[in-house]
């Protein structure tokens, strides 16, 4: 281990013991409180936030959607292409494949490179896969079901998207591999265009809710989905969706036919496990805001529960970004900074300079 | 123990810009400068200021870093030098004798009997006060510490090639 990388080591270790004991501390009356309601009353414990925190919406749901995005990916894109997929694993249709991948993964060796940065080698696909969970805490699945009902969630969302890229140049950068750089690169050149035009899309749906408040947002659209007020907007939103987390037509980071593995190459094992788990993860950050954006959040006809409303949509969303794969070839890296450039930006400013006009001049029907 | 989440933060941010500064690699600097950012984000969401909180993570930690790190990696992280002992001495002064003026200037603050004092004393409402009340002023003493800043570097380079 180099000389600088340890005090790196000891100052990560200590962070994280200090922030584990006052998130304890901070949150006792909590932890107490949903015991004593599991002690009397278990169907309430729903209702408690250590619930929300810990099962639905947080960890657990976050933790076993990837898993089954997985398998559904996999028997899909074989069904397109006339395959089977996986089949034996784990009863009917191979249910089980992604654990067993999973454990697969974590029984494998990380092999790291020599010549590779050792700290920020190993530290980069925990922190995508924190990066990947935190924006799902402001994202609501009911009016309670919401980890932090946060004034700026819209905000604290882009925020942490910002994040992605420079995550995604260390890895790169660390792996001390030209394929891995290259496609660190590319990487960084489409998140870094793409967080514009999807920010500028997303501020229609802000403005005709007049909230940063993503629970606001959905509620707004109890009569009409924000998908038929501004579908321009939508749309952009859903391409630079993919862009963002580089899915098929824009894969060019990753691109195995001319950069092995992109950025990463170099990863192994249950490292290269959570690279792939983050990627889902963000998934369902980005279909759940999709849903709360234009789809009307948990809002639908009462034959179903709140919850029940988000989780069909936020399914939906998945599918239609997951076929993507099947159906598209890739694009060149040019083409794609072009487009975003040149076609996503102006269009995402086009539509919130029209949406301005139509609530100034028809306030009755937009807004 | 009112002010120990700020003295917290700034322990911790100060760490960090010291750790930025003094580090060997210049990536590690580049990774120390987005935590310190990440600390003054911290500080300003103490402060009840969220909407500039959530800019300075997106802006300075989403934007300039990665800057940043892109051009540090593209030069590369080859360019190393001596750690100079006698920058760390100061930093670590400076960083005290702030924590101890921070301290005195909070007793001051608190012992004062302000006038409308329905609110007892808080980080937030001084923040909040220096905010609706100060901006101006805050916004001309940026662009003073701005200016010195420029002239600092400008005077120091001269030396660098006069020896």
């Amino acid at each position: 281990m180099d000389d600088y990388s340890r005090p790196f080591f000891r100052a990560i270790a200590v962070t994280s013991l200090l922030v584990t004991a006052t998130a304890l501390y901070l949150l006792k009356g909590d932890i107490m409180n949903a015991l004593e309601v599991l002690l009397t009353d278990p169907l309430a414990i729903t209702a408690t936030g250590l619930f929300r925190a810990l099962v639905f919406p947080g960890l657990l749901f976050i933790s076993v959607v990837p898993l089954m995005a997985e398998w559904v990916e996999r028997k899909f894109v074989a069904r397109v292409q006339v395959r089977v997929g996986p089949l034996y694993v784990g009863g009917p249709e191979g249910l089980l494949q992604p654990v067993a991948d999973m454990f697969k993964l974590l029984f494998k060796e990380i092999i790291i490179p020599k010549n590779a940065d050792r700290p920020i080698f190993l530290m980069a696909p925990v922190f995508a896969f924190v990066l990947g969970a935190l924006p799902t805490i402001v994202i609501p699945y009911s009016p309670s079901m919401v980890i932090w009902n946060y004034g700026y969630g819209v905000l604290l969302f882009f925020a942490i998207l910002a994040f992605f890229p420079l995550d995604v140049l260390l890895a790169a950068w660390s792996s001390n591999n030209k394929y891995s750089f290259i496609g660190g690169l590319r990487a960084l050149y489409q998140q870094a265009s793409y967080e514009i035009p999807i920010f500028l899309s997303a501020l229609p749906a802000v403005m005709l809710a007049g909230s940063f408040r993503l629970a606001d947002i959905a509620q707004a659209q109890s009569k009409v989905w924000f998908v038929f007020l501004a579908p321009v907007s939508a749309a952009v939103f859903f391409v630079s969706m993919l862009a963002e987390m580089e899915r098929i037509p824009f894969d060019m980071p990753e691109a195995d036919s001319e950069l092995v593995s992109g950025w990463t190459t170099e990863y192994s094992g249950m490292a290269w496990g959570l690279y792939q788990f983050s990627i889902y993860v963000k998934m369902l950050a980005f279909a759940g805001i999709f849903v709360v954006f234009f789809l009307g959040g948990w809002t639908g006809p009462p034959v179903l529960p709140a919850v029940a409303w988000s989780l069909v949509k936020v399914s939906v969303v998945i599918l239609v970004l997951l076929s993507t794969r099947a159906f598209w070839p890739r694009i060149r890296i040019d083409q794609l900074i072009r487009a975003g450039w040149g076609r996503l930006i102006p269009l995402a400013i086009l539509n919130i300079l029209l949406l301005v006009l139509f609530q100034h001049y028809l306030p009755g029907v937009v807004g | 123990m009112d002010y120990i989440v700020p003295l917290a933060l700034m322990a911790f941010s100060s760490a960090a810009a010291l750790f930025s500064l003094e580090s060997k690699s210049l990536v590690y600097g580049a990774i120390a400068l987005a935590v310190f950012f990440l600390g003054l984000s911290l500080f300003f969401f103490y402060l009840d200021l969220p909407y500039l909180a959530i800019f300075q993570l997106a802006v300075y930690v989403g934007a300039i870093v990665v800057l940043i790190m892109f051009t540090v990696m593209i030069v590369g992280d080859k360019q190393t030098r001596e750690g100079r002992a006698p920058l760390v001495v100061l930093g670590a002064l400076g960083f005290v004798s702030m924590i101890t003026s921070f301290a005195y200037a909070m007793e001051y603050f608190g012992s004062l009997d302000l006038v409308p004092s329905a609110q007892p004393f808080s980080m937030a409402s001084l923040s909040a006060a220096i905010v609706q009340n100060y901006g101006a002023v805050i916004l001309v003493l940026a662009c003073l510490l701005t200016a010195s800043a420029y002239g600092a570097i400008a005077l120091a380079r001269k030396e660098a090639e006069e020896t």
